[in-house]
């Protein structure tokens, strides 16, 4: 591991004081995995990271590696806390063959128990209750699991590509989107489709709900046509929307009126929801941005990316 | 791509370091993983798209090591990755087993895998050597080694022949042997073997000649150069020729083809000869030849009127405008650069400028672009709207440099500049510059850029105008381009007689660019005039021009020459009867008569010949229909004034023979006709057969082509 600090000079005037912590350069001859996910601890004293390397544990703010845990896949994709902030859920797979999501007690990091019945690798996660998680596959399905019981609750089919992502909302809506550029609204209890928007021209790769949004619910949508959408899904109205510079690849609310956006570019976007447009670029990764993390507290975010690359940056 | 992939890998020695570009993309080629039937398809194939032969090698990149986290590498586990264990089949994969274990292939893979998946380029590829680009093979089977050598930047050269795809134009007579590399022919004629290496592709030309030994063709005449080149491949095919035609034979051929109409028929004694050069001279100088070939560039440019709600229209007084505009170039002999500069140029009213009706024919800059390079420089440059042409050197930049100069225009009535106007570059997002098509780009502050795009179309140098041209003339006279069809030049479908092209072109560029004087060099050569009937041993072939190739009437030409004959004239639209159809100003002029002769409707520019034999529903109107049947017995008509002229059935018999046929009927012929129309019998029964005999002969081979 090698550590670092760095300033670096931001567009514009702003000057900010960036903790950089370059990981896996473990060898110098292969190039790291990349970081595909990243999750905060609910108190905001760790940062977990996932990709084909495993699962690594670092203490925020100074990123130092305080465990690895060896992936049970060949892939790993996403993370995601419970609600209770008791249980870590893991999903990735072995492409075209198999995915599953590997439930870990938190903050013991015992293995709880895995889940699988997909026939691709799982992709990301939605926790619609304490006992209940939605899994997305690139298999074309959403798996709503019960923890309780270990068992497939529902499966939601209708995606005629793989699905990407995932959000729930608060009447018991489950929404999902995918590769087939489709957003998707399911009743959480019947696992039928409620409605499909078709506005993306590409494929899709984050939803995001907003976590504050007055009246009905918000959730953004990032896809490869360069745009970032904001949807109200329970009437399936399409708000408006921002075309980036490049192309984003993982979302995360700030607030009720901006997001974060890694994308291809390396750069991590502030998109401005009420202005649709792109308030800050923030330059991080050396490559693609996978992953952006907002810290629950302290005001900073890290992102995550290509060669194995994690950046903590203050907002 | 937004971000440039990661350099070189400093931490690997550059001589083993995998190459991705000029190692890895050429296996994924040569394995046809990134085919058009394959996941180099415009939508990929099973959720992974490669761009098509490797055409966008950072694509492939980020397709392959980059998208969906990553999870075709796997950095891990080398041999998990899913790159690996598709092709190895070890998961399931629509494709099959194309990766064996213990192959080369699999080994360059793993090892680019194991060296961190990079994006290493060691070197630039520059060109690529193929020996032999030509081979005469000794007889059927008659094997020969390939070998590819490419050359890079820096000065290295490597034998990629191992890395190289050979594919055969025509698989049933070319095998491709392996360890050693070989081809053979295993079919009498010339084939061709593309070699694609990287974004290289080469033609290989494997002739394998006739069993018949062939001489003479020594002593055939060779009145020009054409004969020189038609020749000499004919002598490597050891195809014999077909003896010249008879001067009456020449003279309805080349009257044909000049004029588009029959020509009088003269008796001539045995000892005269025609004087073919004057013959020649005098129809490239008549008015009857403006005529024709302003039909045929008429066709070209799609010129007619319109007004559908989803086409940007048409005027008819502007189609008109812009036929009379042609007519008057030709007609005044202005050479073929100027006149493609000034259409090329065109601005204003088309109902008062005919060339500006150039830019109504399609509907969007895109098309325009297609249009306008497969007028121009007979190229289909359309495949790089979506990616980089994978069997010419088109790109997405020069497709969408040239589509943004034609942005920048309105269409309509007034064509005119639109600051505004732009084109959007799909691998961007973002309004393409403008660019020369395989040159530079134009300084951004360029308002129109049709003038430079003229200019590079127009100069002496370049490559693709001049060829287009003397392409399309050569095929009207001799029934077949040189490069076929005559809008797909590529390296890929090379010329049949590169040598003859070449030196059509330049003759053409010095001579002014003058359409007269190619069609007549043309016309004089020994090859024009040969016979359409196979002699033993050519009757296969269909390129080498060692017979003509039998062509079939235009349909305006074929219907002014059934009208010719019957004495009955055509009413095509409001125009006043006795109109010919080669002289129709619009090609949208009402005209079922030319419908059933299969009239083409200009949405695309007709450079291909209506089938000898047509469709069915052609037919029926013939056997059936007005077209002939009501003409024949017409009261007006050249029969019912033969007849009542008291003509004889013999008479009448010649008449039309020479008129139609342009030549006498012969002593099997008049024995069968002299049976056939029975004098013996009631005259109305020998008007019914006169009937007959009439549409027997507006409906025979020997008439509705030219042979």
């Amino acid at each position: 591991m090698n550590d670092r600090n760095k300033e670096r000079v931001l567009p514009g005037t702003m000057c900010l004081v960036l903790t950089l912590c370059w990981l896996g350069v473990g060898s110098l001859v292969a190039q790291e995995p990349p970081i595909t996910d990243l999750a905060f601890s609910p108190d905001g004293k760790t940062l977990i990271s996932c990709s084909q390397r495993g699962l690594r544990v670092f203490s925020w703010p100074e990123l130092q590696l305080q465990k690895e845990i060896s992936a049970f896949a060949d892939n790993l994709h996403c993370l995601s806390f419970s609600p209770n902030e008791d249980l870590l859920a893991v999903g990735g797979g072995n492409p075209s063959e198999d995915g599953s999501v590997a439930i870990y007690a938190w903050p013991s990091f015992a293995p709880k128990f895995n889940l699988s019945s997909s026939k691709d690798s799982v992709v990301a996660f939605a926790w619609r209750n304490e006992s209940q998680l939605i899994a997305a596959s690139l298999d074309r399905t959403l798996v709503l699991w019960d923890l309780e019981t270990q068992s497939a609750v529902q499966t939601f089919s209708g995606h005629s590509r793989g699905v990407t992502a995932a959000c729930v909302l608060e009447p018991g809506e489950i929404v999902s989107a995918g590769h087939d550029q489709s957003v998707r609204v399911w009743s959480a209890e019947s696992g039928e489709l409620i409605r499909s928007m078709n506005q993306h021209s590409k494929p899709i790769h984050a939803i995001a709900a907003c976590p504050n949004a007055t009246g009905r619910p918000l959730i953004a949508t990032a896809s490869r046509d360069r745009s970032i959408r904001f949807w109200q899904p329970t009437i399936g109205r399409m708000m408006r929307y921002v075309r980036l510079e490049s192309e984003p690849l993982d979302i995360a609310w700030i607030d009720e009126k901006q997001l974060l956006a890694g994308c291809i570019d390396g750069q991590v976007r502030v998109v401005d929801f009420e202005n649709v447009s792109v308030s800050r670029a923030i330059p991080a990764i050396q490559g693609w941005a996978y992953a952006v993390a907002i810290h629950p507290s302290d005001g900073s975010f890290a992102a995550g990316g290509s060669d194995g690359q994690i950046f903590r940056i203050d907002l | 791509m937004d971000t440039p992939p990661p350099g070189k890998s400093p931490e690997t020695n550059r001589d083993e370091a995998i190459d991705f570009k000029n190692d890895l993309i050429p296996i994924f080629t040569k394995l046809g993983c990134n085919a058009g039937k394959c996941h180099g398809s415009a939508i990929g194939r099973g959720g992974f798209r490669l761009s098509l032969y490797g055409g966008t090698p950072e694509a492939d990149y980020d397709e392959i090591v980059r998208k969906l986290g990553g999870r075709r590498v796997n950095l891990v586990d080398p041999a998990s990755s899913l790159i690996f264990l598709k092709p190895a089949e070890v998961v399931e994969h629509g494709g099959g087993a194309v990766l064996v274990d213990d192959d080369s292939n699999a080994d360059t893979l793993m090892k680019w895998i194991e060296q961190g998946a990079k994006f290493v380029e060691n070197r630039k590829l520059v060109r690529v050597e193929v020996a032999p680009k030509r081979f005469i093979a000794s007889g059927v089977a008659d094997e020969t080694p390939l070998k590819v050598v490419a050359h890079y930047d820096d000065g290295i050269t490597r034998d990629v022949t191992h890395l190289t795809k050979f594919v055969a134009e025509d698989a049933a007579a070319i095998r491709i042997g392996s360890n050693p590399i070989t081809a053979q022919g295993m079919r009498a004629g010339r084939h061709i073997i593309i070699a694609r290496y990287s974004t290289e592709v080469v033609p290989i030309e494997l002739i394998v000649p006739n069993f018949d030994p062939v001489s003479k063709l020594v002593s055939e005449p060779r009145p020009n150069f054409v004969d020189d080149e038609v020749l000499a491949s004919l002598n490597d095919l050891r195809l014999p020729v077909s003896p010249v035609i008879a001067d009456q034979a020449f003279k309805r051929r080349v009257s044909l083809d000049l004029m588009g109409q029959l020509p009088a028929y003269q008796r001539m004694s045995d000892s005269s000869r025609l004087d073919r050069e004057a013959v020649i001279d005098g129809i490239l100088a008549s008015e009857e030849f403006v005529e024709f070939y302003t039909l045929k560039f008429s066709k070209l440019l799609r010129i007619q009127s319109k007004g559908d709600k989803n086409t940007v229209p048409t005027d008819p007084q502007a189609a008109r405008g812009f036929h009379d505009w042609l007519a008057e170039q030709l007609r005044n002999r202005v050479g073929y650069d100027q006149i493609a500069r000034e259409i090329i140029t065109a601005s204003g009213d088309t109902t008062q400028y005919g060339p500006a009706t150039f830019y109504t024919a399609v509907e969007d800059a895109r098309l325009q672009t297609e249009f306008a390079t497969e007028v121009f420089m007979g190229s289909r440059m359309k495949c790089a709207n979506c990616h980089n042409h994978p069997l010419d050197q088109w790109t997405q930049d020069d497709f969408h440099g040239l589509a943004a100069i034609f942005s920048k225009l309105t269409r309509s009535k007034v064509i005119r500049l639109n600051p505004v106007g732009n084109n959007i570059h799909p691998a961007t997002g973002k309004a393409a510059l403008m660019k020369i098509p395989g040159g530079n780009f134009l300084p951004s502050d360029t308002k129109d850029g049709r003038g430079a795009l003229a200019e590079w179309l127009t100069d002496r140098k370049n490559p693709y105008f001049a060829k287009a041209i003397v392409n399309r003339l050569w095929k009207s006279l001799m029934g077949r381009g040189l490069v076929e069809p005559v809008d797909d030049f590529r390296a890929t479908n090379p010329a049949t007689h590169p040598v003859l092209l070449n030196r059509l072109a330049e003759d053409f560029v010095e001579h002014g660019y003058d359409i007269r004087h190619t069609l007549k060099v043309i016309a004089m050569s020994s090859s024009y005039s040969r016979s359409s009937i196979p002699v033993k041993g050519n009757e296969s072939d269909n390129r080498f021009y060692s017979h003509m190739v039998q062509k079939p009437l235009e349909p305006e030409v074929l219907a002014d020459a059934i009208s010719d004959v019957l004495g009955v004239s055509t009413r095509y639209g409001d125009e006043s009867l006795g109109t010919r159809a080669i002289a129709l100003r619009d090609g949208a002029i009402q005209s079922d008569s030319l419908d059933v002769l299969g009239r083409c409707d200009r949405t695309n520019s007709c450079e291909v010949a209506p089938a000898p034999i047509g469709p069915l529903a052609q037919k029926l109107h013939l056997f059936n229909g007005d077209l002939l049947n009501e003409r024949i017995g017409a009261t007006n008509g050249r029969l019912q004034k033969l007849i009542q002229a008291q003509k004889t059935p013999t008479e009448i018999v010649n008449v039309f023979y020479e008129s139609a046929l342009n030549r006498q009927p012969n002593d099997n012929e008049i024995d069968a006709l002299t049976r056939w129309i029975d004098l013996a019998k009631p005259a109305a029964q020998q008007r019914a057969a006169l009937e007959d005999f009439v549409w027997s002969i507006v409906t025979c081979k020997e008439f509705v082509t030219n042979h």
